[in-house]
């Protein structure tokens, strides 16, 4: 059987793929980023368009913002001022805010002048502050209403920042006028009460007056405490510090101890009968004793003083009153004898400083108490030669001090000062100190002549008898000069001569050093022509200075057998060394 | 070397970052456009296979009623016996489907083929974009330099105080 297959359709669809708007897709995505960039561009430049606007705008409004002339015609007018600029754009609105804000500045400046000024003027006149607060308002409403209408917010800003610094200096001024009217207030109820403290002395002597007439109440320690709590109230109502009052209360209680001790011992010292006073008072028995005693007593135990220690106050005092009372005395009898003594010191000194007229005068007045000392010191006076007998201290000072340059010009500057006594013994040391001086100067050449002191020429062999001749023709020159000097009286600087005297001879001088040095290194060749067997003729300085050094070689390496033998003389290495050395030197000294 | 010239010469490689960014997208729509056209042959051959199925089913169910035709004592060389009926109407339903195959095969060729198209333009596209992007940053950036420098995008001016 043949298989029946049929053909069964299977219902095929028309599919149509999906189209994909890539290209869209693409152009929208980077239309989105371009916008976003460009959004950003737009912005950007909208903001920097805005920030120029700004700026042109505050620099407009700045340039033309009313001057301070034109504000304070407007504020004396009245009128409202008027500022460049708008609300409706950013340009308009900055240079509005601009003007404002220097108007603003301009008008602070000003009013914070005037304020300043008001407050000065109050100062100087310490004016009533409540005055000032009233021109201080009047100064910030006139001010702050110049552009309240125009720019609200910153005429109340400009009002509130005025009232502050108003505030504080109308504030700072009321402070400083209380104090001060304070201060000014304590310190004429000080000097009132200084006044009080004064007249303490009679309130306590004299008492309170009472009644009519001279009818007085002796004062009491309840009447003193009344005043003083009075005091101490008011002080608190003018607000004195609590160590104010503590210092004014310790015062006012010394002050009337003090008062009170002063009135009782005038009281008592001068009554007829004081040790009796004060014995009772020391005993305790006031009975029957003067209402002023009696006051002052009270008043003093009241402050804490004992019956004893009152009496002991008097005592003290009644004792100094004696002692002042006898020394009174003493000294009126002693004033006639001190006098006489005043007067001999007076006629001493005188006579010391050669005042003849005020010696004069004292020796009358002395002659009519003591005559017989009057005599003493005329006779004194006599002996001193009519010049001082004692002379100045700085005139001695003056010449001591000069040591040994004391001149006669010295003694001669300061002769008036000087008593006779001195006179010749600073004069004696001058010529002493000039003969000195010469013989000084003598030694002094001779040094310059390198020519031992005391030396003796003895023949013209004799290698200094160049110098030792010079020498002698000089010294007898300086002799010369002091002489001459001495006879005129005038002074001579002996030592300022000799070197005057070589400058003269200096040729001569250099002269016969080298005829010495010359003599010198001859004699070398000589002694070693005669002692050495040298033949070395006379001037041939540098043959012997070779032969010299030969012989230094030859000790310094063999000792003294390589001296010739008469050249020996039985000397060390080293004497014969150091002898050579010499030699040498004198030869070196020639040959240069 | 001064903040002003690393902000300029960071929004440079800003952009530039950004322009090598579109140009690897515009790789990326390349590779897309030819897949799309890969993608479409192989639907067209999917439904060319399938019409050949189609057919082979037809001749199977052809040959199956001649052969049904000629045992039932039939003609089966005849012309408009029943067979031929049958067949006919077999052909009839196998000619729309191999037909609607046919048209789906191109279909797919043609939308593969504009679908590369597009995903091409859209990489040109990306690229374009991309450039006058980074351009407007790079401008943008420019001039924020240049305003918080100082340098002025406007003439100066005198000002009267």
């Amino acid at each position: 059987m043949v298989e029946s297959v049929l053909y069964q359709g299977r219902r095929v669809a028309l599919r149509i793929p999906e189209a994909q708007a890539l290209e869209a897709q693409a152009i929208e995505r980077g239309q989105a980023t371009l916008q976003r960039s460009l959004d950003r561009m737009t912005n950007f430049f909208a903001e920097q368009n805005r920030i120029v606007a700004k700026i042109e705008g505050e620099d407009y409004g700045a340039a033309n913002a009313p001057t301070l002339k034109q504000i304070k015609a407007a504020r004396e007018t009245g009128e409202e001022l008027k500022l460049p600029g708008n609300n409706n754009s950013l340009f308009g609105r900055a240079a509005r805010q601009a003007a404002a804000t220097v108007v603003s500045s301009e008008l602070e400046l000003a009013a914070r002048k005037e304020i300043n000024s008001a407050i000065l003027d109050f100062e100087t006149r310490e004016a009533n502050p409540a005055g000032l607060q009233d021109k201080l308002d009047a100064i910030i409403q006139g001010y702050s209403s110049t552009f309240d209408e125009t720019v609200p917010s910153m005429a109340r800003s400009l009002k509130a920042k005025l009232a502050l610094t108003a505030n504080a200096k109308y504030a700072s001024y009321h402070s400083s006028y209380i104090r001060k009217q304070q201060d000014g207030s304590k310190s004429n109820w000080l000097s009132s009460k200084l006044l009080q403290f004064s007249s303490f002395d009679d309130l306590f002597k004299l008492g309170i007056e009472t009644g009519e007439g001279d009818e007085r109440t002796p004062i009491t320690p309840q009447i003193i405490a009344a005043l003083k709590a009075n005091d101490l109230k008011e002080m608190e109502n003018r607000n004195f510090t609590a160590s104010a009052i503590k210092t004014y209360s310790d015062k006012f209680d010394a002050l009337v101890q003090s008062s009170s001790k002063t009135v009782l011992s005038d009281i008592v010292l001068t009554s007829k009968n004081p040790r009796d006073i004060i014995n009772r008072i020391a005993e305790g028995n006031l009975k029957n004793l003067d209402p002023s005693v009696t006051a002052q007593v009270n008043i003093l135990r009241d402050a804490n003083l004992s019956l004893n220690d009152i009496a002991k106050t008097l005592r003290d005092a009644r004792t100094d009153d004696l002692n002042y009372q006898e020394q009174e005395e003493t000294n009126a009898n002693a004033t006639t004898v001190e006098n006489e003594d005043s007067y001999i010191g007076l006629i001493n000194q005188a006579i010391a400083d050669g005042d003849v007229a005020k010696a004069d005068r004292f020796l009358d007045q002395l002659n009519v108490t003591n005559p017989v000392k009057a005599q003493e010191l005329r006779e004194k006076k006599l002996r001193a030669g009519n010049i001082r007998s004692v002379s100045e201290p700085d005139a001695i000072t003056f010449l001591n001090n000069r040591g040994f340059n004391l001149t006669f010009e010295d003694v001669g500057s300061v002769i008036n000062d000087l008593s006779l006594k001195d006179r010749k013994t600073f004069n004696d040391l001058a010529a002493k100190y000039q003969d000195e001086e010469t013989t000084e100067a003598r030694k002094y050449m001779l040094g310059l002549f390198q020519l031992p002191e005391n030396y003796e020429l003895l023949t013209e062999n004799d290698p200094n008898f160049e110098k030792v001749l010079l020498y002698r023709q000089l010294t007898g020159k300086l002799s010369s000069e002091v002489f001459k000097a001495k006879r005129a009286g005038e002074d001579i600087d002996a030592f300022a001569v000799a070197d005057q005297l070589v400058e003269m001879f200096g040729g001569k001088f250099e002269e016969a050093f080298k005829k010495v040095d010359i003599k010198g290194a001859n004699t070398i060749i000589e002694s070693l022509n005669n002692l050495g067997g040298f033949s070395i003729e006379e001037g041939a300085y540098s043959k012997a200075l070779n032969e010299i050094n030969r012989l230094i070689q030859g000790v310094q390496n063999e000792g003294t057998n390589f001296m010739p033998p008469q050249m020996r003389g039985g000397r060390s290495k080293a004497s014969t060394l150091q002898s050579l050395k010499l030699q040498r030197d004198a030869l070196l000294k020639v040959i240069k | 070397m001064s903040a002003a010239f690393l902000q300029i010469a960071g929004a440079a490689l800003s952009g530039l970052t950004q322009i090598r960014q579109a140009q690897a997208q515009q790789v990326q729509y390349e590779m897309k456009a030819r897949n799309e056209v890969i993608q479409a042959r192989t639907d067209a051959v999917n439904y060319k296979v399938e019409g050949n199925e189609r057919m082979r089913e037809l001749l199977r169910a052809m040959s199956s009623s001649v052969a049904n035709a000629a045992a039932g004592g039939l003609d089966p060389y005849g012309a408009m016996e029943t067979k031929d009926l049958i067949n006919l109407n077999s052909m009839k339903v196998a000619g729309m489907d191999i037909r609607k195959l046919n048209l789906n095969s191109e279909m797919a060729i043609l939308r593969g083929e504009s679908n590369a198209q597009q995903a091409r333009l859209a990489g040109k596209a990306a690229v374009r974009y991309g450039t006058i992007g980074a351009i407007a940053n790079v401008a943008t950036q420019g001039a924020d330099v240049m305003a918080t420098s100082g340098t002025s995008f406007m003439p100066p001016k005198a000002i009267n105080i």
